[in-house]
């Protein structure tokens, strides 16, 4: 029902967009909630077709989709309104990859996804969205390209797609999940596959490079890891070796690259592919019972503040035209409330305790220990070390330096915008606080 | 989870929200929100009191738990728990209520409000927490709104220097604490409360450890509740508005290291770390009761005698009397609130004087503020029949009947003293003729039921809660207690009260004369000196963090810091943007160069699994 009810809204909201923003908010706003009321009664699309199941795990982490698409939802304005039933169609392909527990299913989703970010960055207004838009598309053509060749590969092996009946023996299945899991490393942005999404994430419009970066992200490694969690414990050496390697080179790059950036929009880009390294490391460490659980809340934790930070950078954009680090210089007196939030964001990807970045690392690194790879962790807590230069480095020059030049009016925060950043920074609060949910949700896998 | 229970952790803090939010848009707000969260607060209180008087209510709840590691957060509420809550939230919302004149001027209101809730809520959530863990954070929160209220007018540099002085100090002590959690944690393998008392009976614990956590704990309890070395903050603390002295410095906060050592009192008492107890609080007691004697401000020699009185409140857990211990706290908050309220309604009505000397002749003016602090003085002083005299009889005969000869001698004589040195302060301020022109023409007139109305409930209090000391003993321990009993210990008491009374008496008010005589000489001046700034406790502190830890340690450490460590992070600077180069590199922003990467990417996997795994 959920999955009926959000695709029906999507395709309703579009007759409001030229009358009345506020009526097709509203709608999306009510189907959300309704969403949510039917995967809390187990009414999801396990209740219409076979292929899909909802466990506890899974559920916590479509309430926390759905809610962060609700707040992103909300802030949208101006022209990002066509991404409104688009938030809708994104919600509902998600719940179904989510739930899928088939892997043809889950080939087939992650291309459906792969389109509908398509569809989102196609809102071109100008020549860097139009270059962002098609490194986008190229990328992910590339990609989808791969991943079928692995996958036409792999279905030679085997005669069933079920995560619990597929095979997993047989004699190609080792290169076919590779080349597979090469095609799905472009989404997670995982050097060198990720060219593309430094330049996209920071050309294209921030609002759909929140939903990119943040949301679709963060599905794609929960559903990752729930299709390939039979490979993983089927390989270990391999499964480690992979990931590991990934996992360093990725966070490492990415956050040199981070440090000498200029403009705000490639910093956050590069920490998001940096982010993607820390959330290999409990793929890495699949052998450890701890896993799962890492990953999800590398997920939830990730989802709310990556998608907050790029809506307030899309806001400072549009009302004061802020691209570079010096244009944020003395921000906070031209904009408190945005500063307050950006920082407080900001503090969660460096991973301050007290806020939900630094559990989700916490809980990733100590899946790793867990394993045994001490090493890699402790190349990750290096790297969280140097990640902090620069967002500290951010928010320096939004509170100890003066700005360039006189404030004239102090820039107030829209309503819409307000809320939205209200649910998603309680998110990221209160997951950094209470822990117990996300534990408890992945006891039983 | 039980309903007021709830109220109680979340109110205060989304009242304290509320207030400074509504405060921001309509000054009077403030109060009114900090006002009927405290009354509600208050309610709540009395809903536990009432219903769960019989039933412990005892809720478990792990914070975190991952792996082998378990951070516990549960909420644990019997008859000491209600009576610290009754005690917080009653002299909380009289407190907030006895503010809307008092600091009725401020134009900063909403911060202010925004504060005294955000401590109450501390408060409340150390006194209902199962877990050390709990009470660490509400102890936490309370040490950080004690310093932001010292400091509230942060304008002021003595204030803002006190709110660190408190910081600093509290946290030293604080630290002792952290580490007892972290002992308890590697050792004995749980931080509840209730468990470790009932390991402590059972003899389960190792008996050094359980020493050095008690101890460690003990400091905590030092440096929040004021007692030797650690109390030159309390003093300084009387910067802060004289509203936050009553709550905070004088009725509430300050219990939090008795409740701490009560909340624990079979694992004290299993360790032997009493002894320590008794003996520390006594020597605080008699410093505090004699550094009284001498004080000008009002509020300093207030201070000194909360000090005095925390003290004698921890000699009687010290000698093994949980019960006197815990009556003596109760009666100390409400007469010490009373008298803190009251002198905040002399500073109101004398525009902001505090020095005593420069007061007198009040009781013209304020015929009811002077009766309602000298019932709190008399209790204070330990006359019958109000409610300190119980209390602190009982202590004192605890310390004959139990003590060692140190501590009883100290603890009797801090005893006797408190009447010497609150009958100076009464008289100095209510007899007399002006001493100062500021009061001598118009006076402020205090309002009826913004500030007569919460002292007479005060001072209604601390004379008719007399009547059920023994319920409250039992109520607290609950059962019968073997009372100490000291045959002519009360005569013996009285009339040396009775004798100091009448010496102050003379000398104040007829032989002020005598008086300047006797202390202009040198010997008395020396002691005065002495006595006048405590000590020299603080003095001595300071010359030691000045000298040895800032001079040797600190500078020697910034040597290291500016020569070795700064180079090497200086470097690193250098050192990324080298590596940035490297990598920059491969970043042409040319979607060819990406996808050939891309499918080079796949190759090397491709082709190291095929090499690595299957060995091809």
């Amino acid at each position: 029902m959920s999955f009926i009810v959000l695709i029906a809204a999507g395709l309703l909201v579009p007759i409001f967009y030229r009358s009345n923003i506020f009526i097709a908010k509203t709608i999306s706003f009510i189907a959300f909630i309704l969403a949510m009321y039917f995967i809390y009664t187990h009414n999801s699309l396990n209740a219409l077709f076979p292929y899909f199941v909802s466990d506890e795990a899974t559920r916590l982490m479509e309430y926390v989709l759905l809610i962060t698409l609700m707040a992103v939802t909300f802030s949208l304005t101006g022209f990002e309104r066509p991404l409104i039933s688009q938030m809708l169609f994104l919600a509902g392909a998600s719940l179904a990859l989510l739930e899928t527990n088939d892997f043809f299913m889950y080939i087939v989703l992650f291309e459906v996804i792969a389109i509908i970010s398509y569809i989102l960055v196609a809102n071109i207004r100008n020549y860097y969205n139009a270059e962002g838009a098609i490194k986008t598309f190229i990328a992910g053509a590339v990609a989808s390209g791969i991943i079928l060749i692995g996958f036409a590969l792999y279905s030679f092996n085997t005669d069933s797609f079920n995560y619990v009946d597929m095979n997993v023996a047989g004699k190609y299945t080792l290169i076919a999940v590779t080349i597979m899991l090469a095609g799905i490393f472009y989404k997670l942005t995982i050097v060198p596959m990720h060219g593309w999404a430094a330049d996209a994430y920071s050309q294209i419009n921030h609002a759909a490079a929140a939903i990119l970066s943040g949301v679709i992200k963060s599905v794609i490694l929960v559903a990752t890891f729930k299709a390939f969690y039979k490979f993983m414990i089927a390989y270990p050496l391999a499964s480690v070796l992979i990931f590991s390697f990934f996992a360093i080179i990725t966070m490492t790059l990415a956050n040199f690259m981070a440090l000498w950036q200029k403009r705000i929009s490639k910093i956050l880009a590069y920490s998001s592919i940096a982010h993607s390294g820390y959330a290999l490391i409990p793929f890495a460490a699949s052998a450890s019972l701890y896993a799962y659980s890492g990953v999800l809340y590398y997920a939830i934790a990730y989802i709310f503040m990556q998608t907050s930070v790029f809506l307030i950078l899309n806001d400072l954009r549009r009302e004061l035209g802020v691209k570079y680090l010096d244009d944020i210089k003395g921000l906070y007196k031209k904009a408190p409330l945005h500063s307050l939030f950006f920082t407080v964001q900001l503090f969660s990807l460096a991973g301050i305790p007290l806020l939900a970045g630094f559990l989700s690392k916490a809980v990733a690194f100590y899946a790793g220990v867990d394993a045994g790879l001490w090493v890699i962790v402790l190349i990750a807590l290096l790297n969280s070390a140097l990640a902090v230069g620069y967002y500290v480095w951010i928010i320096k020059h939004i509170y100890f330096d003066e700005p360039r030049e006189d404030v004239e009016r102090v820039i107030l925060i829209s309503n819409g915008s307000l809320i939205g950043q209200l649910i998603l920074l309680a998110g990221t609060i209160y997951f950094g606080i209470v822990a117990s949910n996300v534990f408890d949700a992945t006891i039983q896998f | 989870m039980n309903n007021a229970v709830f109220i109680l952790l979340t109110a205060p803090f989304v009242g304290a929200v509320l207030a400074y939010v509504l405060g921001k848009v309509k000054r009077e707000l403030a109060f009114w929100v900090a006002e009927v969260v405290g009354f509600v607060l208050f309610l709540a209180s009395v809903v536990l009191f009432l219903k769960y008087s019989d039933t412990v209510i005892d809720i478990d709840y792990t914070w975190i738990a991952y792996g082998n590691l378990q951070l516990p957060f549960g909420i644990y509420i019997d008859h000491l728990s209600i009576v610290m809550l009754l005690v917080a939230t009653g002299l909380g919302f009289l407190d907030i209520h006895f503010a809307h004149d008092y600091m009725g001027e401020d134009p900063d209101q909403p911060r202010y409000y925004a504060k005294v809730l955000f401590f109450i809520g501390g408060m409340i959530l150390l006194v209902i927490t199962k877990d050390l863990i709990g009470a660490f954070v509400g102890w936490e929160f309370m040490g950080l709104a004690s310093y932001l209220l010292i400091s509230f007018w942060y304008y002021k540099h003595s204030a803002a220097n006190a709110g660190m002085q408190a910081f600093l100090y509290t946290r030293f002590g604080d630290i002792f604490i952290l580490a007892a959690i972290a002992l308890l944690m590697y050792y004995v393998g749980t931080v509840n409360l209730v468990e470790l008392n009932k390991l402590a009976d059972a003899g389960q614990i190792d008996k050094t450890i359980a020493l050095v956590v008690a101890l460690f704990i003990f400091m905590g309890a030092i440096g929040k509740s004021g007692q030797f070395p650690l109390y030159p903050w309390l003093m300084n603390a009387m910067e802060g508005p004289t509203t936050v002295s009553a709550l905070i410095h004088g009725a509430t906060m300050v219990n939090s290291g008795i409740y701490i050592v009560a909340r624990l009192f079979d694992f004290f008492s299993y360790t032997d770390a009493l002894f320590v107890v008794a003996n520390v609080a006594a020597l605080s007691a008699f410093i505090g009761s004699t550094s009284a004697l001498v004080q000008k401000e009002i509020k300093k020699i207030l201070a000194y005698s909360t000090m005095s009185h925390l003290s004698i409140a921890f000699v009687g857990l010290g000698v093994g009397s949980l019960a006197a211990g815990m009556l003596h706290l109760v009666n100390h908050a409400i007469f010490k609130a009373l008298l803190f309220l009251s002198a905040g309604a002399v500073i109101y009505i004398a525009h902001h004087q505090k020095d005593a000397w420069k007061l007198g002749g009040l009781i013209k003016t304020a015929p009811f503020v002077a009766l309602f602090m000298a019932m709190g003085s008399l209790s204070l002083a330990g006359v019958p029949p109000f409610s300190g005299f119980f209390s602190k009889e009982m202590v004192v005969a605890a310390a004959w009947e139990w003590g060692n000869g140190f501590t009883k001698t100290f603890v009797t004589i801090a005893a006797l003293l408190s009447i010497a040195y609150i009958t100076r302060l009464w008289i100095l301020i209510f007899l007399g003729e002006p001493r100062h022109e500021s009061i001598g023409g118009s006076v402020h007139k205090p309002s009826n039921l913004w500030m007569r109305l919460p002292l007479g409930i005060l001072a209604f209090l601390t004379l008719f809660i007399s009547i059920w000391q023994s319920d409250i003993i039992r109520y607290i321990t609950g059962g019968e207690v073997v009372e100490p009993h000291v045959a002519g210990l009360t005569a013996f008491m009285l009339t040396g009260m009775l004798i100091l009374f009448l010496i102050v008496v003379g000398l104040y008010v007829k032989g002020l004369n005598l008086l300047y005589k006797i202390s202009s000489h040198h010997f008395v001046q020396t002691i005065h000196q002495v006595l006048f700034n405590g000590y020299y406790v603080e003095a001595m502190i300071t010359w030691v963090s000045k000298n040895i830890i800032v001079g040797a340690i600190a500078k020697s450490a910034r040597w290291f810091d500016t020569y070795v460590v700064d180079y090497i992070v200086n470097k690193t600077v250098d050192f990324t943007y080298a590596v940035y180069k490297i990598f920059r590199a491969g970043h042409s922003g040319k979607i060819g160069t990406y996808m050939g990467q891309f499918v080079l990417g796949v190759a090397i996997i491709v082709i190291a699994i095929l090499i690595i795994v299957k060995g091809l």
